[in-house]
């Protein structure tokens, strides 16, 4: 018997009643995310790519189907599986050190083995040096980094990064990408990335998932055949870049 | 109650992936969050009462800065003690105005504060 894929997506859909109609965001959503791999989903904005990832993670229930985690029913955020968030400032605490962050989740822990954790996944996220820095000293992406650290921290088995980029600028936003790959290589997690930025998922996917506008549905699953480090101006990654532009429906010139 | 009310979504969710039960969210989550706000509305709530507090001398007791005031005009136009019980009312509101800014100062807080 081939063990239940990490996470599973069956028959998905999720309606919001709005004054009077309803709004179908999701429709039948069916996935497969095996152990360790990195999936991207790529939609439009508004497509109900974050509302998709909302469920997963358990904060909100869907109308119809069902998520399984290791072959068992989501039924509410769960410490294992972490989520980042998007928006920029308020998701890490701010009346917290870095040290204090990164151990938010550690207070089962005994304190040496806590100090500990926080030393490596501090050191492992490079802000070595900030650690008794409060959030309101750090940079944009001092902060995402932070905020990857306090999910990594508690060990889960599953990621969540919903646009976790979105709001740093384009540099830092690359320097982001090759830290998150970094530790990916470091800490082999499932990690499902919600974003909206087709560069982004070809850089760091192994496999993309296309979604169409509202209802959402999968429109295709593409293959991110190309190893790691991925060479962004090899024909290869023009052709898939090129291929999902296509699929989202994108013209290739501006 | 308008400050925990103004605490973001996200922190209460995120306190709630990491397991935090109801409690410890108050605790760890929602109070830290609402401090800031909290004690803005303390500082001003705080000048209210002091002012407050010496109207009620004036009228209502027979000790205090409030009754020196009125005490002192009525029993002979003592105007020093007038001003004197004026002067004491303004540095004592002063203070406590001021002990209350150095709680904003703490560094836990001071994001609360714009910079």
């Amino acid at each position: 018997m081939t063990p239940p894929p990490k996470v599973g997506i069956r028959g998905l859909s999720m309606r919001f009643p709005t004054d009077g109609s309803v709004i179908e965001v999701l429709s039948s959503i069916d996935l497969e995310v095996k152990d360790g791999e990195l999936v991207c989903i790529l939609g439009p904005s508004g497509c109900g790519k974050s509302t998709l990832l909302n469920i997963v993670g358990g904060f909100l229930k869907a109308t119809g189907g069902a998520v399984l985690i290791d072959g068992q029913e989501v039924a509410g955020p769960d410490p294992r599986r972490i989520f980042v968030f998007q928006e920029r400032g308020v998701f890490v605490f701010s009346w917290l050190t870095v040290e204090g962050n990164v151990g938010f989740g550690l207070f089962r822990l005994g304190a040496a083995e806590r100090a500990e954790r926080i030393a490596y996944y501090v050191k492992l996220v490079g802000l070595s040096g900030f650690e008794n820095a409060y959030p309101q000293e750090l940079s944009g992406g001092m902060k995402q980094r932070l905020e990857v650290a306090r999910a990594l921290a508690v060990n889960p088995d599953v990621l969540f990064l919903d646009e976790p980029f979105g709001a740093l600028d384009s540099i830092t936003r690359l320097v982001m990408r090759s830290e998150l790959l970094r530790i990916r290589r470091a800490e082999k997690k499932t990690i499902l990335f919600v974003t909206h930025d087709i560069d982004e998922s070809v850089q760091l996917a192994d496999r993309v998932v296309v979604m169409s506008t509202r209802p959402a549905t999968i429109r295709r699953i593409v293959e991110i055949d190309m190893s790691h480090p991925r060479d962004l101006s090899s024909p290869r990654y023009i052709a898939l870049r090129d291929l999902l532009l296509g699929e989202i429906g994108l013209a290739h010139q501006i | 109650m308008n400050a925990v009310r103004n605490v973001p979504p996200t922190l209460l969710r995120a306190g709630r992936n990491f397991g935090l039960s109801n409690p410890r969210l108050l605790v760890d989550v929602i109070l830290p969050a609402a401090l800031p706000q909290l004690i803005v509305a303390l500082r001003i709530s705080l000048g209210v009462a002091w002012l407050v507090v010496v109207a009620a001398e004036m009228i209502a007791v027979n000790s205090g800065l409030g009754f020196l005031i009125v005490d002192a005009r009525n029993a002979g136009n003592r105007y020093d003690l007038v001003v004197a019980g004026m002067v004491m009312i303004g540095l004592i509101g002063l203070a406590l105005d001021l002990g209350m800014q150095q709680l904003e100062k703490m560094k836990a807080l001071k994001w609360g504060y714009g910079s």
